[in-house]
């Protein structure tokens, strides 16, 4: 079969971080592709350069054995006949099948009226040469979740494009979509369309022709599915490795007061009752230690972080923080009003911080200060500087001065006010969600260092990561979650292969594990 | 290039434009340049008695754009100043005229009911927002109509005497007049107060713990409720307190230049307060400075068509024009700012 799409040495860095470093592919004629790696491996850098929405560093790309220059998406359609669907809906939701299909291309009538007869006979076409049923005058929005990504992939075929680019379109559907969509793509493929298949779900790679693994922006592996098995798969997703960690001074022994203990807790979806919620999840988190919670991104984390700081309130369980219900508690009251809480949230620009304000106002975020930044409700002035200032010599913040925007500052030095404004709280429980997401390696070190003092200091921490090296180097306990359940990482088991093997979905007992 | 030279630049660009169109009109409506710029300058700047004309328009416009200060600030764009100005107007009569109470007292309990009337409407937009998720740009646009003919129908069939012809409300009582402060000229007591409280709005803003959650929402509200603020609570105090000031630019114009109801009682004050504001970059003394300026554009266009006969359609257009302009000038001070005196832009990140 010809190679219709190869790459060489695809390079692409952002800032220090280097998503995509020297990627060799090649996509052959009517394959379907499977591009496999855990969060952050790269994937998606990657297809947004095939794509044209980033332009790599270095490397070169080479369609039908031309060096392309893929400038833009409208570039890759249009010259280049590659099309995306990615995870989320691209869709008009209020136009039709058939109007959202001949999307760019609408048929018309002397360009001027469009043409309706012809946008179905166009569709019904399309939808008979790939065998989908669907009815071209239906309105988008009351299609499912999985119809919506045929919809989006028909669209994408009706701009001729040769290659299809998915982005872990997988990842909204329930089962039963998941096959249509297969058999879909299985159809595409026997016509001659080439098919990159991205996902971080392993029984799915293993229904592609040829897998591509990828870790921290390597290919790790290149296989066709006949040759590799599901354990060859798991050594280059995750490979062999553990992490002994120097910094950690005392293994916990079980005096250590309970500060957290989540019991039971269950949750509903109201959006999509398929998709996995909280299922009966239950864990402690003990003073002078760190549990790590590792996982696939979006199997339920987030959830639970809301439940245990108030955000969301769950249908059976409880919260217990020192011993005291928190379940019902308003999230105003549980993080600021008592300090109970000390909380660095995932997505440190859209929560984490005020951007559009000066720094200042971001250091001293959090009602639970109003008391000693406004006495009497009038502002500090000299104080608010002066915590300011201490918070950025203490956390070794880069900024050009403690009054510019929030926003200026880089992610790194952001997400060190974040920890600094938040560890000074002193509270007992130090929840973090992702706390190094895209910082480079010096950041990162900073970062878990300050941790591993609260830590050290006898606070619990809580934290949550999608970087499994992360989880391992920090945790004294490991669980894991996977759709919506936890699952406990036996004691002492530091081996990423093994641990990776869980998230993945693939452990000894399926049963709803407890961890206590 | 200097920013602040970029700044200066930027806007005698601006001015230069602005001048430019408007004279070009003029020239094509048949009027002497001259003349019409004269007459403008003098009806608005020229003497005791005009620059008093040029500061009790002040007054109103720049009382409602400290209201809209603190909604912008909290992020709600509240395009209801307005319909709030005339409830403030409506309440500051009901007390004026059927009250009878010492002087101090009765101005202060007129100002008191404009500001609740005011800030009520406000804050009804802000439960609508809070409540059902209501979008606040729709809810004031639309409330304004409604404020605006609630008013005018007490005006016509409760407020107007009986035998009255035309659709005013009786006089207001000596005793809830606005003083004087200059004799000869319209200058009331409503004007220092207009200036006590934009200092009051900017300390409040800028010096407190509510200004600080009020900045904190509109920054970013998802962050602010992770900072345990309470999001809701804010944008109701936020609308209230920015109908409140709206309502007291109504009682400004009852009590201290009309002293009773009528229909046209506010000329869009409501309107181009939103445009001071944004020219203002949202900060209080920075609208002291732009509604002077327009109190004083609506002053001497108030003269143009006295004296000279320009159409006042024509100084709408001027206001219009000054609006458009003064939007752009932060744009075109940005770009000239990026630009190196050799006309290459420089680099700015990598994006």
């Amino acid at each position: 079969m010809p190679v219709i799409l190869r790459t060489e040495g695809i390079v692409k860095r952002f800032e220090k971080v280097t998503a995509n470093d020297s990627i060799d592919f090649e996509l052959k004629k009517g394959q379907i592709h499977a591009l496999l790696g855990e969060n952050g491996s790269g994937k998606s850098t990657f297809l947004n350069v095939l794509y044209g929405v980033w332009s790599p560093n270095e490397g070169r790309i080479f369609i039908h054995d031309e060096e392309a220059e893929i400038r833009s998406p409208l570039d890759a359609i249009v010259r280049y006949r590659i099309g995306k669907v990615s995870q989320h809906s691209d869709l008009v939701p209020t136009f039709s099948v058939g109007e959202n299909i001949t999307f760019r291309k609408v048929p018309t009538w002397h360009g001027f009226l469009i043409d309706r007869g012809a946008i179905r006979k166009k569709v019904l076409d399309l939808l008979d040469i790939v065998e989908v049923k669907l009815d071209p005058d239906s309105i988008v929005e009351t299609l499912s979740t999985g119809e919506q990504q045929q919809v989006e992939l028909l669209k994408v075929l009706a701009q001729d494009a040769e290659i299809i680019l998915l982005d872990e379109t997988s990842a909204l559907l329930a089962p039963h979509e998941v096959e249509s969509l297969f058999s879909l793509l299985r159809t595409l493929s026997n016509r001659g369309t080439s098919i990159v298949f991205v996902t971080h779900k392993l029984y799915e790679a293993l229904r592609c022709d040829r897998i591509t693994v990828l870790r921290e922006g390597k290919v790790t592996l290149t296989a066709d599915q006949q040759e590799v098995g599901f354990e060859d798969l798991l050594g280059a997703m995750f490979n062999q490795r553990s992490i002994n960690d120097r910094s950690r001074s005392s293994m916990p022994t079980t005096e250590q007061e309970i500060i957290l203990e989540v019991r039971g807790i269950c949750t509903e979806n109201q959006v999509n009752p398929r998709r996995s919620d909280l299922k009966n999840v239950s864990l402690s988190v003990h003073s002078g230690e760190i549990l790590g919670i590792a996982g696939i991104a979006g199997n339920g984390q987030g959830i639970l972080l809301d439940v245990i700081t108030g955000f969301c309130h769950p249908r059976e369980g409880q919260v217990l923080l020192k011993s005291e219900d928190i379940t019902r508690f308003s999230s105003t009251h549980i993080l600021r009003k008592k300090n109970l809480i000390a909380y660095i949230p995932e997505d440190r620009h859209k929560m984490g911080s005020l951007c559009t304000l000066p720094l200042t106002e971001n250091a001293i975020l959090g009602e639970g200060r109003k008391g000693s930044f406004f006495p009497r409700s009038i502002r500090h002035r000299s104080k608010i500087s002066e915590f300011t200032k201490n918070l950025i010599s203490e956390y070794e913040v880069k900024t050009a001065g403690m009054n510019v925007r929030a926003d200026s500052l880089s992610g790194g030095n952001l997400q060190k006010v974040i920890l600094g404004r938040e560890l000074s709280i002193h509270a007992d429980l130090v929840i973090a969600s992702q706390p190094s997401r895209g910082l480079d390696f010096k950041t990162t070190e900073f970062v878990h260092q300050k941790l591993m003092e609260k830590r050290n200091q006898g606070k619990a921490v809580l934290l949550v990561s999608y970087d499994l090296d992360e989880i391992i180097k920090l945790s004294d306990r490991i669980v894991v979650m996977y759709e919506g359940a936890l699952i406990e990482v036996p004691y002492g088991e530091t081996d990423a292969k093994a641990i990776g093997r869980i998230m993945v979905g693939f452990y000894e007992n399926k049963t709803e594990a407890r961890i206590e | 290039m200097n920013k602040i030279f970029a700044s200066a630049l930027s806007f005698l660009i601006v001015m230069g434009m602005i001048a430019v169109v408007f004279s070009a009109l003029i020239r094509l409506s048949g009027f002497e340049l001259i003349t019409v710029y004269r007459v403008l300058l003098a009806g608005s700047l020229g003497s005791f008695g005009t620059i008093g004309q040029t500061l009790i328009r002040m007054c109103p416009l720049l009382l409602a754009s400290l209201g809209l200060i603190i909604a912008f600030r909290c992020g709600l764009w509240n395009v209801g100043a307005e319909g709030q100005l005339f409830l403030g107007a409506f309440g500051a009569t009901l007390v004026g005229v059927y009250v009878s109470l010492p002087s101090l007292w009765h101005i202060l309990l007129a100002m008191g009911l404009s500001f609740l009337f005011g800030g009520l409407w406000g804050w009804a937009a802000g439960f609508l927002k809070t409540r059902f998720n209501a979008n606040e740009v729709i809810t004031t646009l639309m409330s304004n109509f409604i404020a605006i003919w609630i008013t005018y129908y007490f005006l016509q069939f409760h407020l107007k005497p009986v035998r009255a012809f035309n659709p005013v409300s009786k006089n207001i009582l000596p005793t809830a007049e606005l003083p004087i402060l200059i004799k000869g000229t319209l200058v009331h007591a409503g004007i220092p107060i207009a200036l006590l409280l934009a200092v009051a709005v900017w300390f409040l803003i800028h010096r407190t713990y509510l200004g600080y959650t009020i900045n904190a929402v509109g920054a970013n509200s998802a962050g602010a409720a992770y900072g345990g603020i309470r999001v809701d609570r804010t944008v109701l105090i936020s609308m209230f307190l920015s109908g409140g000031f709206a309502g007291l630019a109504g009682m400004g114009e009852v009590l201290g230049v009309h002293h009773l109801l009528i229909r046209g009682v506010s000329p869009n004050y409501g309107f181009i307060a939103i445009a001071i504001v944004l020219i203002a970059r949202v900060n209080a003394f920075g609208a002291i400075i732009v509604s002077f300026f327009f109190g004083a554009v609506l002053a001497g266009g108030r003269h143009l068509q006295a004296m000279v006969g320009v159409p006042t359609p024509l100084v709408d257009v001027l206001v219009g024009l000054f609006i458009i302009s003064m939007l752009l000038q932060p744009l075109l001070e940005k770009r000239l700012a990026e630009t190196s005196p050799w006309g290459k832009r420089m680099e700015y990140g990598s994006l």
